[in-house]
């Protein structure tokens, strides 16, 4: 595969900061010159004084002490693994002891990468390591088995894969999920070439590329700027994207797909260098479109930013009419790949962009999500508020800070980009669903964002007295990873394992939830329809091969005489009922897709609502653990 | 290690590999072999074949892991259009002949011809005096990490262990196959259990049987006795009942073909 680089490079070889010498003199007479870290140019106005302006040029590196950092790292890891444990016991001090290892990992971490002499190879072993790490702790919180809803879904598309020794079955719980394999076929490989279960082959693919991908962004950054230092810190930056730590760290087909899309702009930056390829672009790109559809449509529109860039930048003609040509026919490739393999992919993404514009263009209009049952405490919502203004505050110092320095014009441009942010803000706040979309959207979105943010925080550790410049760059980046924590995955209220939450993520995955699923596997033939809450149906669909009915809560809240109509009217096989639905409260509003009352459940279900179907004619207890019942419903209406 | 020999050694490595697969030998040598066959050799000998020099080793192992889950997910797609599909030979055979493929392209390409490199190793200083000197804090804290995550790993499995068994139940089922009932008890209680079974077939007892489980054992029963018509001809309404040793409540319940009420 042809893979393009920027890290391992030697003193001799041409790199970027020779790139830059070339570049510098365009559009002007004469180069400016190089400014030295201590002693900036004296600024030409009152107002200029007081603007940023970022040190592009890095100090000699210091000793490394990755060493030393990694075993406090470490040390934090276990603290987690132990509140987890205290969680899954029922015993207090799990969320203080949660918090200390979140600061035992994130001090070192940040104060290493940020420093202005630390090594390269520590700062990308520090990248990875910590990466790394979070796909360890991803895994601690659910050792045993998938729960995640999604990777659920993705399970069911391994185990056809697995089962028939080939691809593209279908898949009723996530149809889209069989037209990109990429994830379930490396997982595949690995099962087969190695015997591990399939659980422990996702874990080995995911886990490496969740680790790399800090890394690429480095390599990335490295490439544009020739500091190591900023790349590093770009690393840090697209780390704290809100789904990095843990979403993208689960069995779910963006976070294989993202490496190879960081890859692919990569590519594309490393092209406007003399000698490069532009072919170097494809193979990842393909990478990415048997991968993951979103992913892909990200990977074209930052394509497209590179292409928009190299011509803001007065780049060779040339190449920017080649770059455009390949992102064209990357889009090509990749709308054919998707009308070949999976043509629901359209449906499937058009909802969600339909509502985003329609929000936008009624100007503020969206009315919020569903309300949840209870609110994150006032200070993680305040961190979280802290997270994201203190993210645009660096991206706004970043764009002046690289715009005043003698970055070539390529550079200056590419960090405009980080603009992004803005919108996805704006998304975050008046569209409906925002915080999911945006969240989603950031891990696109931060590939931008990294550069001028990464820059705001290398000029901060610059500026200032000798005792506070770096104080105030890390008490930044540090509140930057703390609101990945408190506004991203899992929420609060499941932050710590061990409740468990009708309809939660993982929460709701117990085991009375799980052997359900493995009594559908063997007891319920495949496609069977079935009615369910949440929770249930990720199992019956996952492991059952079920076909759920997402219009199902009717079925529910209706009444015993309408029940074998809303039956027939649904086609239904089966109906599992979790008792625990009459005790408690959905936490996240629904108990199923597309309830009926969504958002107004002030007490749990009336335990009348699910005996009834006990007294319903014809419908046969078939299956019963203590908390779910399972009801074979075709009797009742055929 | 050489960079000459790290190729060798990533052409190998999928011959072993694939020998170990035919052999069937245990899971942790497999395991090993297949990992680093899979998810290392492959991409670390595409990026010294597309590159001019060797990579360094934050490269090498970047582009090796990364490079080879991307040609793992090719070969995935090519291998469906096979009639075989996706399976362990298949992979085992793909990877060796991906891999001697790309071998072979390194050894042709002059640029990145190993001999050069390792005549640049040789000529390269050595630095084993430092190296030596930081070798102890080093491995002291590689130790180190290794024991917290050692731990970090027994304190989850030992935790989610205890969680699991801590949610006790037992699962009773009741299915039709080609018209015979079929009972079906699996015990998850964490301990011995003894279950006093009560099956009625149209409002009547039928059977009534002891059932003693180990935690985690299943019990499976066809009901070949039980009437297959009513005297009206219909299908008999037909109640499992299970109760916990001396329990007078049922403990789990299932029914089939019950009538209207």
């Amino acid at each position: 595969m042809t893979t393009p680089s920027g890290f391992g490079r030697r003193a001799s070889a041409p790199g970027p900061t020779q790139a830059w010498s070339w570049r510098r003199s365009e559009g002007s007479a004469q180069p400016r010159p190089r400014r030295a870290l201590a002693t900036p140019d004296p600024p030409p106005g009152p107002l200029a004084r007081w603007l940023p302006e970022w040190p592009h040029s890095d100090p000699h590196p210091g000793p490394s002490r990755a060493h030393l950092a990694l075993v406090v790292i470490c040390g934090g890891v276990l603290l987690i693994c132990l509140a987890y444990a205290l969680g899954r016991r029922g015993q207090p001090g799990a969320a203080a002891l949660f918090w200390a290892g979140q600061g035992a990992i994130v001090v070192p971490y940040v104060v290493r990468v940020l420093a202005p002499r630390t090594p390269f190879g520590e700062r990308a072993l520090l990248l990875g390591g910590v990466s790394a790490l979070q796909s360890f702790l991803t895994w601690a919180y659910s050792p045993d088995q998938f729960r995640f809803p999604d990777e659920l879904q993705h399970l069911r598309t391994l185990n056809d894969i697995l089962r028939t020794d080939h691809l593209f079955t279908p898949n009723s719980y996530l149809a889209v999920s069989p037209g990109f394999p990429g994830m379930e076929v490396a997982t595949a490989a690995v099962h087969d070439l190695t015997g591990l279960s399939g659980f422990y082959a996702a874990l080995v693919v995911v886990s490496i590329c969740h680790a790399i991908l800090p890394v690429l962004v480095l390599g990335m950054v490295k490439e544009l700027t020739g500091s190591v230092r900023t790349a590093a810190v770009a690393g840090l930056v697209y780390g704290t994207a809100l789904h990095h730590p843990h979403y993208n760290a689960l069995f779910v087909y963006g976070a294989v797909a993202l490496p190879f899309m960081v890859l692919a702009v990569w590519a594309a930056v490393r092209y406007r260098r003399p000698g490069m390829r532009v072919l170097a672009i494809l193979p990842p790109a393909v990478v990415t479109t048997m991968t993951h559809h979103l992913t892909t449509a990200a990977m074209v529109g930052l394509l497209l930013g590179c292409v928009a860039v190299m011509s803001l930048a007065q780049a060779e003609r040339r190449k920017v009419v080649t770059l455009a040509v390949v992102t064209v026919a990357v889009a090509a490739g990749a709308v054919g790949w998707t009308a070949t393999t999976a043509p629901d992919t359209f449906g499937y993404l058009g909802g969600p962009l339909r509502t985003i514009v329609a929000a936008l263009r009624s100007s503020g209009s969206g009315k919020p999500e569903a309300p949840m049952s209870s609110s994150p405490p006032l200070w993680e919502s305040l961190m979280s508020m802290a997270s994201a203004g203190i993210t645009l505050g660096l991206v706004g110092l970043g764009v002046i800070a690289v715009w005043r320095s003698a970055a070539p014009r390529y550079v200056r441009w590419f960090s405009a980009l980080g603009g992004v942010y803005v919108l996805v803000l704006a998304v975050r706040l008046l569209a409906p669903g925002g915080a999911e979309l945006a969240t989603r959207a950031l891990s696109y979105a931060m590939v931008l964002v990294a550069l001028p943010a990464a820059a705001g925080l290398v000029w901060l550790w610059q500026s200032g007295t000798a005792r506070w410049r770096g104080v105030a760059a890390i008490l930044a980046a540090s509140v930057m990873m703390a609101g990945t924590v408190t506004a991203g995955l899992p929420p609060w209220w499941e932050r710590i394992p061990g409740r468990f939450w009708i309809g939660g993520y993982e929460s709701g995955v117990d085991r009375a939830v799980e052997l359900s699923g493995r009594w559908a596997e063997r007891a319920t033939p495949p496609g069977a329809r079935a009615a369910c809450d949440l929770s249930i149906c990720s199992v019956v669909a996952s492991y059952g091969r079920a076909t759920v009915s997402t219009t199902a809560s009717s079925v529910y809240y209706g009444t015993a005489e309408e029940l074998p109509q809303r039956l027939a009217t649904l086609s239904l096989d089966y109906v599992y009922v979790d008792d625990r639905m009459s005790e408690q409260l959905p936490i996240l509003g629904i108990y199923f897709f597309r309830d009926d009352q969504e958002g107004r459940h002030a007490t749990a279900l009336d335990p009348a609502l699910l005996t009834k179907f006990e007294t319903t004619p014809g419908m046969d207890l078939v299956y019963d653990n203590g908390h779910v019942h399972a009801y074979a419903a075709k009797r009742a209406w055929k | 290690m050489t960079r000459f020999s790290k190729v060798h050694l990533a052409v190998v490595l999928p011959l072993m590999s694939g020998l170990l697969l035919y052999l069937g030998a245990p899971v942790p040598v497999q395991a090993a072999f297949g990992l680093v066959s899979a998810l290392l050799a492959p991409g670390f000998l595409a990026s010294v074949l597309v590159r001019r020099r060797y990579p360094g080793t934050v490269t090498e192992v970047a582009l090796g892991l990364i490079g080879s889950v991307g040609m793992l997910i090719v070969l995935g797609v090519v291998l469906n259009l096979l009639p075989w599909g996706l399976t362990p030979a298949t992979w085992s055979i793909a990877l060796i002949a991906l891999t001697l493929v790309l071998a072979v392209g390194v050894f042709r390409r002059p640029r990145s011809h190993p001999e050069t490199e390792a005549a640049r190793d040789a000529d390269r200083p050595s630095s084993s005096s430092p190296r030596e000197r930081r070798f102890a804090p080093v491995a002291a804290a590689v130790l180190a990490c290794a024991a917290l995550l050692i731990t970090a790993t027994l304190v989850t499995t030992s935790s989610q262990r205890d969680s699991v068994q801590a949610q006790r139940l037992t699962e009773l089922s009741l299915s039709q196959k080609r018209g015979i009932p079929h009972i079906h008890i699996t015990n998850a209680e964490g301990g011995p259990m003894t279950y006093r079974l009560v099956i009625s077939a149209a409002g009547r007892p039928a059977q009534t049987m002891e059932v003693s489980l180990q935690d985690g054992e299943q019990w499976n029963r066809d009901l070949k006795a039980v009437p297959a018509k009513t005297a009206r001809g219909d299908e008999p309404v037909l109640s499992v009942a299970l109760f916990r040793a001396d329990d007078r409540a049922p403990y789990r319940e299932v029914h089939l073909n019950r009538a209207p009420l």
